[in-house]
């Protein structure tokens, strides 16, 4: 059918004897509109996420600006929150928020990447690698109260030991200066680094697994040792996709809610302490919505502009810090 | 350790050098982090099953047909499930499927056939990274429109409680 097809093109312009295959027949009217249709209807869906996280934005700030206008940067720099003087701050929050989120960042930053090189650089044989991503995959899909509920029955008991001990040996360090009493810092943060260890794991194993053989090759071949290879080919090389992994877990702290609720303490306090309480914005917006009040509820709507604010810097950061690193290793895959 | 060249007789002094031996110090390191790596990485996976035990233990004694059968129960009485929740949270879960569905695959349909490296797929995938971050806000709208709280509203009234307005 092509050889004919073929020849007749050469002879001249007669096409009808190849246009007779189904395969070869210029696309229909309505195949050309149902094409365009279809990009349209994709760039629009596109441009709906944009949107959404628009809508999301302006509702809040919608409803925060009357609060934003009374309590001003007052807001953020006290830290009383009660509902009958209409006083509002939320500096433990935000202080809560970050600190938590960075040791969270730094134990679940560091075993996820431990986690990723293990799965993806050959330690174990191929089925165990399987197993063990799954394994690491279900802590992703244990729901956020679960964990809250462990964190108090198993986690605190737990780390209380230890906590006591630190306290006793070391409470001149300001990390270790009061006793644990229960939910704190460090269980919530605990919870917390579990939470984004699955994220993490996933994208900057894809990053890993995506680094060229041959430039691994290369370097064993050089005589370097397995670790060697890692340190000075595997993670620079994939430093683009691992710092993403990290960014998005991050923001994912950022906004947990309900474990941290659960955990952290709820106290409107903040120390450099791992083991006193404290308390985050989205466990504040958490437990005070239920019972909240008109005015309290325009400062908990910005509480909740400030916390957007947080991610949204955190998120345009990463993105902005990958591209200058991802650029200078364009051309290496 | 043992190595492949090790067994061969070692006639020639050359081949001593093809040796691995953790007396030398870049080969410790590399065990060394090798068995630090693998064992943070159970490490990691202990939480799964901590959990789960945790769970199995707590619960376990009362796992029965009835708790997915019967209503959850009024304070202080016997028995009682959790049947509401469990077809609650299917309905829930459908709902909310059938809505982030067509935005979630549209949208990475058109990130991956149209967008390329534009303006408007660099900003859609940022807000995309930027919605996995956002705490649950559904509480401020189901406080603040009323249309969103509809069916919360339906099922307070149905329990015979004045809902807050």
């Amino acid at each position: 059918m092509a050889d004919i097809g073929l020849k007749q093109a050469a002879a001249g312009p007669d096409l009808t004897e190849a246009f007779r295959s189904p395969v070869s027949r210029p696309p229909s009217a309505w195949q050309k509109n149902f094409d365009v249709a279809f990009k349209y209807v994709a760039h629009a869906f596109g441009a709906g996420v944009v949107l959404l996280l628009g809508g999301v934005v302006f509702e809040v700030m919608r409803h925060a600006k009357t609060a934003m206008a009374d309590y001003g940067l007052r807001f953020l720099t006290t830290s009383t929150w009660d509902a009958n003087r209409a006083e509002f701050g939320i500096l433990a929050e935000i202080v809560g928020t970050l600190y938590t989120s960075i040791l969270a960042l730094g134990i679940g930053g560091f075993l996820g990447i431990t986690v990723a090189l293990v799965l993806s650089q050959g330690f174990v044989p191929r089925r165990m690698e399987l197993v063990m991503k799954n394994v690491i995959e279900l802590l992703a899909a244990i729901p956020s109260v679960v964990y809250g509920l462990w964190g108090i029955f198993v986690l605190v008991p737990a780390v209380r030991g230890p906590a006591g001990w630190l306290n006793e040996h070391f409470g001149s360090i300001p990390f270790f200066s009061t006793r644990l009493s229960g939910p704190g810092i460090l269980p919530a943060a605990l919870v917390l680094s579990i939470m984004i260890l699955p994220t993490v794991t996933a994208i900057s194993r894809e990053a890993m697994a995506a680094v060229p053989k041959r430039l691994a090759a290369a370097a064993y071949g050089l005589g370097a040792t397995r670790w060697e290879v890692i340190f000075k080919v595997t993670l620079p090389t994939a430093v683009g996709g691992i710092f993403g992994a990290l960014v998005l877990g991050f923001g994912r702290a950022l906004g947990e809610t309900m474990a941290l609720a659960m955990l952290v303490g709820n106290a409107n306090v903040f120390g450099l302490s791992l083991f006193s309480p404290g308390n985050t914005l989205a466990a504040l917006l958490a437990n005070h919505f239920p019972e909240a009040g008109q005015v309290e509820v325009g400062a908990l709507m910005y509480a909740a502009v400030v916390l957007m604010l947080i991610t949204l810097t955190v998120n345009a950061l990463g993105s902005f810090l990958m591209l200058r690193t991802t650029r200078e290793l364009k051309g290496l895959g | 350790m043992a190595n492949a060249v090790s067994n061969l007789p070692a006639s020639s002094a050359d081949k001593t050098s093809f040796r691995r031996s953790l007396g030398e110090p870049r080969t410790l390191v590399n065990t060394g982090l090798t068995v630090l790596a693998v064992g943070l990485s159970l490490l990691a996976m202990f939480p799964l099953f901590s959990v789960l035990y945790m769970l199995l233990v707590k619960g376990a004694a009362l796992l029965s047909p009835s708790l997915f059968t019967e209503l959850t129960p009024g304070a202080g009485m016997e028995g009682g499930g959790i049947g509401n929740a469990v077809v609650g949270t299917l309905v829930v879960v459908l709902v909310a499927t059938a809505m982030a569905l067509p935005l979630g695959f549209m949208g990475a349909v058109y990130l991956a056939e149209y967008g390329g490296d534009t303006k408007l797929a660099t900003v859609v995938r940022f807000c995309g990274k930027v919605l996995t971050g956002l705490p649950p806000f559904w509480r401020v709208y189901s406080r603040t429109r009323w249309w969103w709280s509809l069916p919360a509203r339906s099922a307070r009234s149905r329990a015979g409680r004045r809902w807050p307005s």
